[in-house]
């Protein structure tokens, strides 16, 4: 074999390598980037399961359980960053799906809870002001039945104590002279 | 006889009729007024956290705040144990940030140890975790270590590296300090509690 075959040879496979290494570089970058897109989704879900559980009452019957979920959840983003520091792609992006997976359904049982509290309200603040209608109506029928016609009573006896004293030509009304 | 007619005449007494459906008006706004302010106006009951550092009686197999360590030698690892509450009357999601500093470093509740004063413990990895609020009924347990509300006891590797030199200048220990974060859902970020505990070792290897 020639010296320039085997210069050629070299060269070529040189350019194999490297065209190799760069394509594994670069599918390991994009993994890596995969990866901490899935983390950082499963973060955003959780800000959302987190906000939606703060507007329901603790004392809700599916509050406890609601929040035990989210903290499963939050566990596997918590494995799935350990994994990516340590270079474990596939299984960190395996970890974040299933926190997306979860929290997705958390989200879902949490939205119907906080609207169906929502129509609990609307019905306890409904029959709360046909009671205030009700009630003004009985304290205004109060008022015009007994309390205006007992204050209308009591002015006409008061206008009956009143007498009439009439004020004679030179003499004042205690009795007094006139200068 | 007497009885009857002061009877009738109490019970004939429009004065009173009309005293009496004022009370009851007045009773059924007072009703009114109350059921209003505690379904509109939900009082912020401001409730607290809890830490504690324990150690593992393996003869008796409980957690106990006693026989913490005192000395950390360089090249050996040392095991402690924490334990966080919610006693803050709403869902609360916490971080627990391991800090390693000066022995002489004061550590107070207004504001966290900053970078410049100590190393972080775990860089890579952080203690996190949702925790239900305790009810009123829990609230009175003693001796309890597991919960929706309790973070159960949890180990910490506690070491000392070489990039932790720095710190004995002039000084024979370190502190480590468990700072508890809470997580703002507003500012959609973890801010300082002001709760913490430490542990004063003495450094030996």
């Amino acid at each position: 074999m020639s010296r320039y075959w085997k210069v050629r040879s070299i060269v070529l496979l040189a350019m194999l390598f490297l065209s190799l290494f760069l394509v594994n570089n670069y599918s390991y970058a994009q993994t890596e980037q995969e990866a901490l897109t899935l983390i950082n989704n499963a973060n955003e879900k959780l800000i959302e399961a987190l906000n939606l559980l703060e507007e329901i009452p603790v004392t809700d019957s599916e509050a406890k359980q609601l929040t035990s979920e989210i903290d499963s959840a939050l566990q596997l983003i918590q494995e799935a960053k350990s994994k990516t520091i340590e270079n474990e792609y596939s299984v960190a992006m395996q970890r974040a799906s299933e926190a997306i997976v979860k929290l997705d359904n958390v989200i879902e049982q949490l939205e119907e809870v906080v609207k169906n509290n929502k129509q609990k309200n609307t019905i306890l603040f409904s029959l709360l002001g046909v009671f205030l209608a009700l009630l003004t109506v009985i304290v205004l029928y109060f008022y015009l039945t007994r309390i205006y016609p007992w204050y209308k009573m009591k002015k006409v006896e008061n206008y009956e104590r009143l007498e009439i004293v009439y004020e004679s030509e030179g003499v004042l009304n205690n009795g007094e002279k006139k200068d | 006889m007497e009885k009857k007619r002061i009877s009738e005449i109490i019970f004939r007494s429009t004065n009173l009729k009309r005293f009496i459906s004022l009370f009851v008006v007045s009773i059924i706004i007072i009703v009114i007024v109350t059921m209003f302010s505690t379904t509109f106006f939900s009082y912020s009951r401001e409730g607290f956290s809890e830490i504690s550092l324990l150690q593992y009686n393996q003869a008796e197999s409980l957690y106990e705040a006693a026989r913490q360590p005192y000395i950390l030698y360089k090249n050996f690892n040392s095991t402690t144990y924490f334990m966080i509450k919610n006693f803050e009357n709403k869902v609360t999601y916490y971080q627990l940030q391991i800090k390693i500093t000066k022995l002489s470093q004061a550590v107070n509740s207004e504001t966290p140890l900053a970078t410049t004063e100590c190393y972080l413990m775990y860089l890579n990895h952080t203690y996190e975790k949702i925790l239900f609020p305790a009810t009123k009924q829990e609230k009175q347990e003693i001796n309890a270590f597991t919960g929706s509300y309790i973070w159960s006891p949890t180990n910490v590797t506690l070491y000392f590296s070489s990039q932790f030199e720095s710190l004995l200048l002039g000084e024979n220990g370190v502190k480590i300090v468990f700072e508890i974060w809470r997580f703002n859902t507003q500012a959609e970020e973890f801010s300082y509690s002001g709760i913490f505990a430490f542990m004063e070792l003495f450094v030996i290897g």
